[in-house]
């Protein structure tokens, strides 16, 4: 990454944190007093916290402007500066959709349970890394799906998801 | 001499025994595969040590910390890609013996000189931990209140790139530490009227998204290896005239290895380098290095497994961890409601023994687990990205989904994993993060307490000579970080000139 780039993520990530502070520190008058309060009180540590984070970002936006002022104005580089911004953001959105992923299994699981969730997972994950829908995937999904269940539910006993789906229809 | 009985005793009363070796195939399973550090490996478990008694929960996590820095020495070796940052240096003499035909001799010689790394290791943890620890029984909360800002301040300082990210890292991980009741008035903060959040977020939800569930969103559309590893390779075992001869390089490996994991920040990558430079500049052979010099994997492979069991050193005194993976095991102790320094080895005597004994077993069963394990690390290793990627994102779903029962902490840890792809990118540290969740409820205790004693005059924080020391340092690796900040920006503004 070219140092214009990397100083242009610095203080987008700089602004970032300035909002961050402020809108924490917005929340941190709001915290009700409390007559069991000390003299700092449960807003004064959040209230020091917002300004210092306040401080460290604009610095982090000062260095990261004087950084651009500083880079070499070639015309090939910015070029390529701007080649690299736009190709930045495929991964991003592929990240996001990994998260989505998760999000679906947060909606699915308790419907489906458990084994048929991590099996829907694990196919969704495989279908959006570029595998292609077959019978190893499937078949592979559904075993990662039972095994997942045997070792986690029967053998360690921990909780997970339960299938309203399966308790609606055993009910009917 | 009782201590040693009582060691005994716990090898045949508890399951230790299976805890340390289901920790340390663990280990080198999440080792072997690229991508999946240490400290991701034992995120991957802590969630389903909760249910555990606290000892063979943390028996479980420091055998997997051991087990993980000899994995990454597999694909390191066999494939030229470090399982773990901490095999990078294993690189570059493992993978040239590899092309020599010497696979199996590079692989018997890592693990060799782990066994070496982690034997050092644990012993200076037996003899250095409790001493160190006695002094923390003269912190008054002032004291503890530096301590607190100091382990933020060095890890902010020496975790990597810009001391002010390091620093913006820290404060934001302070924040998420302030979410749930006030502990003195009782008064809610930050939780939106949520009931998930009145208890706060638990530093395992953010380790787990800012260690693992990153990871997979970095990894996301990425190709495989594009390499696979030799199916047929066997471990042999260095001989007595080879052992020999690796005796100075694993020496030196341990000594960096020991600086290396008393300092925060240092962790098994630098120290693997260190040991490399060093054990070629000692060597009687150093025109061999680069070409498949034994040496040169002997000497990273002893120190990334000395700071395995280093970098426990200042977590178990001081609650300060070194590196990513020790913050996990601090995850983990407080998991189970274990406080670091000299309560704990007062208090909990037995978890430390069972710490001590439980490293031990996994250190030695490392050579023949290590072995055994090894058609199984390769297997894996070839298996198909998509395939690992969806079932370690199971793997970290399911596992998080124990800890409380409620799908609100998955969406807690996909918002942490958000977090720390965004620090990825933006080049942000995120051992101060993790730290200032972690220490954060420590810092505003003390600092609070310390108020309330006297009478709300910050002077307290002067008048307090443990505490004032430690601001102090605190304050002297802030400025030598700027400065050092400032030169370097210095010299590349004159290079680029």
């Amino acid at each position: 990454m070219s140092a214009k780039a990397a100083s242009t993520r610095d203080g987008i990530g700089g602004v970032l944190l300035l909002v961050l502070a402020a809108g924490y520190y917005w929340l941190s008058r709001s915290i009700p007093a409390s007559s069991l309060s000390d003299e700092v009180g449960a807003d004064g540590l959040p209230i020091m916290l917002a300004v210092l984070l306040a401080v460290v970002a604009s610095l982090i936006v000062a260095k990261s402007l004087l950084v651009r002022s500083r880079a070499v104005p070639v015309v090939e580089a910015s070029v390529a500066t701007d080649m690299e911004e736009a190709e930045d953001h495929a991964p991003i959105l592929r990240a996001l959709g990994f998260v989505v992923i998760g999000i679906g299994y947060m909606a699915v699981a308790p419907i489906v349970g458990f084994a048929v969730g991590i099996a829907l997972l694990v196919i969704a994950v495989g279908l959006y890394e570029r595998e292609a829908l077959s019978f190893k995937l499937v078949a592979v999904a559904a075993g990662g799906g039972f095994g997942f269940w045997l070792i986690f539910v029967l053998f360690l006993g921990t909780e997970q998801p339960m299938s309203t789906l399966l308790a609606l229809l055993t009910k009917g | 001499m009782d201590d040693l009985y009582r060691s005994l005793a716990l090898l045949v009363t508890t399951p230790l025994v299976p805890a340390a070796i289901a920790g340390l195939v663990w280990g080198i399973i999440g080792g072997a595969l690229p991508g999946i550090s240490a400290s991701i490996t034992m995120a991957l478990l802590l969630p389903f040590t909760y249910g555990m008694d606290p000892m063979i929960a943390i028996v479980l996590l420091s055998s997997t910390y051991i087990g993980a820095e000899y994995g990454g020495s597999i694909p390191a070796i066999l494939i030229r890609t470090p399982g773990t940052n901490s095999a990078a240096a294993t690189v570059i003499d493992g993978y040239e013996m590899k092309r020599q035909g010497k696979a199996g001799e590079a692989l018997g010689i890592s693990l060799w000189s782990g066994v070496v790394g982690s034997l050092v290791g644990l012993a200076l943890l037996v003899v250095m931990t409790e001493p160190l620890s006695r002094l923390a029984l003269l912190f008054t909360p002032a004291s503890y209140f530096g301590l607190g800002i100091l382990g933020i301040s060095i890890i902010a300082s020496l975790s990597g790139g810009s001391l002010l990210k390091g620093l913006a890292a820290a404060l934001v991980g302070l924040m998420v530490a302030t979410v749930g009741t006030d502990p003195i008035s009782g008064v809610s903060r930050f939780t939106f009227g949520l009931p998930d959040l009145i208890g706060g977020i638990k530093p395992i939800l953010v380790m787990v998204g800012l260690f693992a569930v990153s990871e997979l969103l970095m990894q996301s559309g990425t190709k495989g290896l594009g390499t696979t590893a030799e199916s047929k390779v066997r471990i042999v075992l260095p001989r007595w005239p080879m052992m020999k001869r690796l005796a100075k390089p694993q020496a030196i490996g341990c000594v960096t290895g020991t600086f290396e994991g008393l300092m925060p920040g240092g962790g098994g990558s630098i120290a693997a380098f260190m040991a490399y430079n060093e054990a070629k500049r000692w060597s009687s052979h150093p025109d061999e290095f680069g070409k498949g010099s034994p040496e040169g994997v002997a000497a990273p492979e002893a120190a990334n497994n000395t700071v395995a069991s280093t970098s426990l050193i200042p977590l178990l005194s001081f609650g300060i961890p070194g590196s990513n993976s020790a913050a996990v095991l601090l995850g983990g102790l407080l998991i189970h409601g274990l406080l670091p320094g000299p309560r704990l080895f007062e208090q909990h005597n037995d978890v430390i023994l069972g710490l001590y004994t439980g490293s031990l077993v996994a250190t030695l069963a490392q050579i023949l687990v290590g072995i055994l394990i090894l058609p199984l690390c390769m297997w894996l290793v070839n298996r198909p990205r998509p395939y690992l990627a969806g079932f370690v994102f199971a793997l970290v779903l399911s596992g998080i989904y124990t800890i409380n029962a409620t799908m609100f902490d998955i969406g807690l840890v996909l918002a942490g994993g958000v977090i720390g792809y965004l620090m990825r990118l933006n080049d942000f540290p995120f051992l101060p993060a993790v730290l200032g969740v972690v220490l954060g409820p420590m810092i505003e205790g003390s600092y609070r307490r310390s108020l309330l004693l006297s009478g709300g005059d910050h002077a307290i924080f002067i008048e307090d000579r443990i505490g004032l020391g430690l601001l102090v340092v605190a304050a002297i690796f802030v400025v030598v970080s700027l400065t050092r900040e400032i030169r370097e920006g210095r010299k590349l503004k004159d290079s680029s000139a």
